[in-house]
């Protein structure tokens, strides 16, 4: 289990983790929230990239902040950072390995093997000698995806980790990431409402470095029940409508004069969760 | 999955990551080709010399150091490039362990790569024809070293620096100290290689000068450990490289390489005092006799003799049968530390390299010189101007020395002879494009030898003119010859 009390982080006067408190255990997590609202600044702490500011975690009996429990809890979790860095003369195996051995795997012909897994995992075998300057974005974020994995991690981080992903490769993903999540902890951030209602058994949804809701994906989709319609005409008094496929008007507030009430998703829950701030 | 998890085991692993990626650099082998093609084509010709090929095979490698130097620095600051210190800082595999086995990978594989271009030179070189001189096994050694220290400074670089140039910066800077210092002036021996060295200099305090490019590399090795985080043990490594560096640079740079000659005439107090023993010392010469001609050494280069002996051959053939009993020996002379000895009974002289094709001209001329006569009327040193105050044009012996020296290359005009890397040979007569003609012209009639021999002592007289040889040799000629200006005795 990860206990996460008062947690802050500033950077300048500018607070990204305002006392945040959070317990993770097994199973898939999805952190969603408008940019700033400190998701990566959460799990870059999490990841032990980054101090805290205050506030503390507890990661499997393991403090981050000392340096002996910092690299004990690093052998035990696995991260994908939002910006993943590739060395563009490595080939994709070659890659994957240097990172292997900063996981410390030191037996060479287990470690091949385990880095051999992880791009089988991801997919990417065929481009296992080849060079990652040549991978395109998606083989990329796949690529990052499998150096996460290996060692198959207690605790995996994902920032982010849809992005660039085609909509086959992103079920792959979510195969993948839900597997994974039967037996471990992942936390991922996004801001694909989808896949939150696809994996994870519990949403997060962050505000100005703060949990503003904390529960299932049909818990958040709820918070909108009775605020979702479908009108045949635009309305006006609300701020928050699109005109959907099927040539009709889905509103989230106030029901338009020729609105009927429609089932709301996890999407509709975060709008309305997050009301002005979103609208805006 | 388990891993075996260890410090040791994490820079060990890196070690034989860094050093695979490292055996297949381009930069670095393509490095290593260039400086073996480079320094194989410099030296075509030459015969080899054990004092010096190894040095200047060592200063050549300053090009692979400077190679390795870019390849370190890339390795070292790779970790803050390309978006991955967000991706490595969540890593149990530290900086430090990063920095260790790039540090113990690239001085390893420079210095095979050095090893690789400087003993393959020296191979290459073992199988071009016999050497002379003293091999001194510390110098490709301090071509290892150098590339190793190359290699430190660049981890060093990378380490410290945010800015990708700085490793070709540091290159360049280096590249310019070397090439502006790397003669004369003990200051030259400060830097790790050197880039000229000549066979009759005194010897290099080549022991200590690998001491203190090995003591460079660890300085830089301690200085790169020191980030991120400043430790104990790095810091006390670099200090006491540099305790090591100091005294063993000053005492490698406390002698010059070459005492430079004075202006005017050069005497023995003028010697460089570490070879004067060497060079004008009792015995400096061992001496063997081959076919009639006694052919001095200095010891450590009888093995060219032969070549000298080959080389002379044929000009010696020319020669009538009197003159070839009582030849002047073949004295191998060190031009550098020349003070005008055996004025008296001038022997021809051979320099301290051999190869290059006007050292066999100049050998050639030398015997034809003496053989004709002119031998007296040449001042053979280093001169710098072709105004010759002695014209023997028009000589019936200087077209006999023309021939002469004619079966060893072909008749030429008069001009500097190279006879070694420092020294070119001007000979104090001058003679005209009719000479050189009318020479080419008795090259290609055949039976001229038998007559030159018959009609020897009129040839050689002073007066006998080049019109009234070739009559005398049976030979046709279209045009005259005048008489030089200035006739010599």
């Amino acid at each position: 289990m990860i206990h996460i009390k008062d947690l802050s982080k500033s950077y300048g006067r500018r607070r990204a983790l305002d006392g945040l408190d959070l317990t993770l255990g097994i199973g898939v997590t999805g952190l969603l929230g408008p940019n700033g609202a400190g998701k990566t600044t959460l799990l870059r702490c999490l990841a032990t990239t980054l101090a805290p500011s205050g506030g503390s975690i507890d990661a499997y009996g393991l403090n981050p902040a000392n340096p002996v429990q910092r690299t004990v809890l690093r052998r035990r979790l696995g991260y994908l950072p939002q910006d993943p860095g590739f060395y563009p003369h490595f080939t994709a195996f070659d890659l994957v390995d240097y990172v292997a051995i900063l996981k410390e795997m030191t037996d060479r012909e287990r470690r091949h093997i385990e880095v051999r897994r992880v791009l089988a995992e991801v997919g990417l075998t065929e481009q296992a000698r080849v060079r990652t300057g040549r991978l395109s974005g998606g083989m990329r974020q796949r690529l990052a995806l499998a150096q996460a994995l290996l060692g198959e991690p207690d605790l995996l981080i994902l920032d982010e980790p849809t992005v660039g992903l085609d909509p086959e490769q992103r079920m792959s993903f979510r195969a993948l990431v839900s597997r994974l999540g039967e037996s471990r902890t992942v936390v991922l951030s996004t801001h694909q409402t989808e896949d939150v209602a696809a994996l994870c058994e519990r949403v997060v949804v962050m505000r100005a470095g703060r949990a503003v809701f904390d529960g299932t994906p049909g818990e958040l989709a709820g918070v909108a029940t009775g605020q979702v319609w479908l009108s045949d005409e635009a309305p006006t008094a609300s701020r928050v409508f699109w005109r959907t496929a099927d040539g009709r008007y889905r509103t989230l507030g106030q029901r338009p004069p020729t609105g009927d009430a429609t089932a709301p998703g996890v999407e509709d829950g975060y709008l309305v969760l997050l009301g002005e701030e979103v609208a805006a | 999955m388990t891993a075996t998890r260890g410090i040791g085991g994490v820079t060990r692993q890196l070690l034989w990551f860094e050093t695979r990626r490292l055996l297949r650099h381009p930069l670095v082998w393509g490095a290593t080709l260039l400086v073996l093609a480079l320094q194989t084509y410099l030296s075509r010709g030459q015969q080899p010399h054990w004092g010096v090929d190894p040095v200047r095979a060592t200063g050549m490698s300053t090009c692979l150091a400077a190679a390795v130097l870019v390849v370190a620095s890339l390795a070292a600051s790779r970790d803050r490039q390309h978006g991955m210190p967000e991706s490595l800082a969540g890593l149990p595999g530290r900086a430090e362990h990063r920095t260790r086995a790039i540090l113990l990978a690239t001085p390893s594989v420079a210095g095979l790569a050095a090893a690789v271009a400087v003993f393959g030179y020296l191979g290459i070189r073992l199988l071009s024809g016999p050497g002379a001189g003293r091999f001194d096994l510390w110098e490709p050694l301090t071509a290892i070293a150098a590339s190793a220290f190359a290699a430190t400074l660049g981890v060093a670089v990378g380490r410290w620096s945010r800015w990708l140039i700085a490793g070709p910066m540091v290159v360049a800077v280096l590249g310019y100290l070397i090439f502006t210092n790397n003669q004369n002036g003990s200051a030259g021996w400060l830097l790790p290689v050197m880039q000229e060295y000549h066979p009759d200099w005194a010897d290099r305090p080549s022991g200590v000068h690998l001491v203190y490019v090995l003591a460079l590399a660890v300085l830089f090795g301690g200085i790169a450990l020191l980030r991120p985080r400043v430790r104990l043990a790095p810091a006390v490594v670099a200090v006491a490289a540099l305790g090591v560096a100091v005294p063993s640079g000053a005492i490698a740079a406390a002698e010059p390489p070459f005492v430079q000659r004075t202006a005017g005439a050069f005497t023995i107090d003028d010697v460089d005092p570490r070879v004067r023993d060497r060079y004008h010392g009792p015995d400096t010469h061992r001496c063997s006799e081959r076919r009639g001609i006694t052919y001095c050494a200095y010891p450590g280069y009888e093995p060219w003799i032969p070549l000298w002996e080959e080389a002379m051959r044929p000009a010696v053939d020319a020669l009538p049968a009197t003159l070839r009993t009582h030849l002047p020996r073949v004295k191998q002379t060190a031009w550098t530390w020349y003070t005008g000895e055996d004025s008296g009974n001038p022997p021809l002289r051979t320099p301290m390299t051999w190869g290059h094709p006007d050292q066999r001209t100049a050998l050639a001329t030398d015997l034809a010189h003496w053989a004709t006569g002119l031998h007296d009327s040449v001042s053979a040193l280093s001169k710098v101007s072709l105004d010759a105050e002695c014209d023997v044009r028009g000589q019936a012996r200087t077209l006999v020395a023309l021939w002469v020296a004619g079966q060893v290359s072909p008749p030429e005009a008069p001009r500097r002879l190279k006879i070694d890397d420092r020294t070119e040979l001007v000979y104090g007569a001058r003679w005209g494009a009719a000479e050189v003609t009318y020479a080419e012209l008795l090259l290609a009639t055949p039976g001229v030898r038998e007559r030159v021999h018959a009609h020897w002592d009129t040839l050689m007289k002073p007066t006998t003119t080049i019109v009234q040889a070739l009559t005398l040799l049976g030979v046709d000629h279209g045009a005259d010859a005048p008489m030089g200006a200035t006739p010599c005795r």
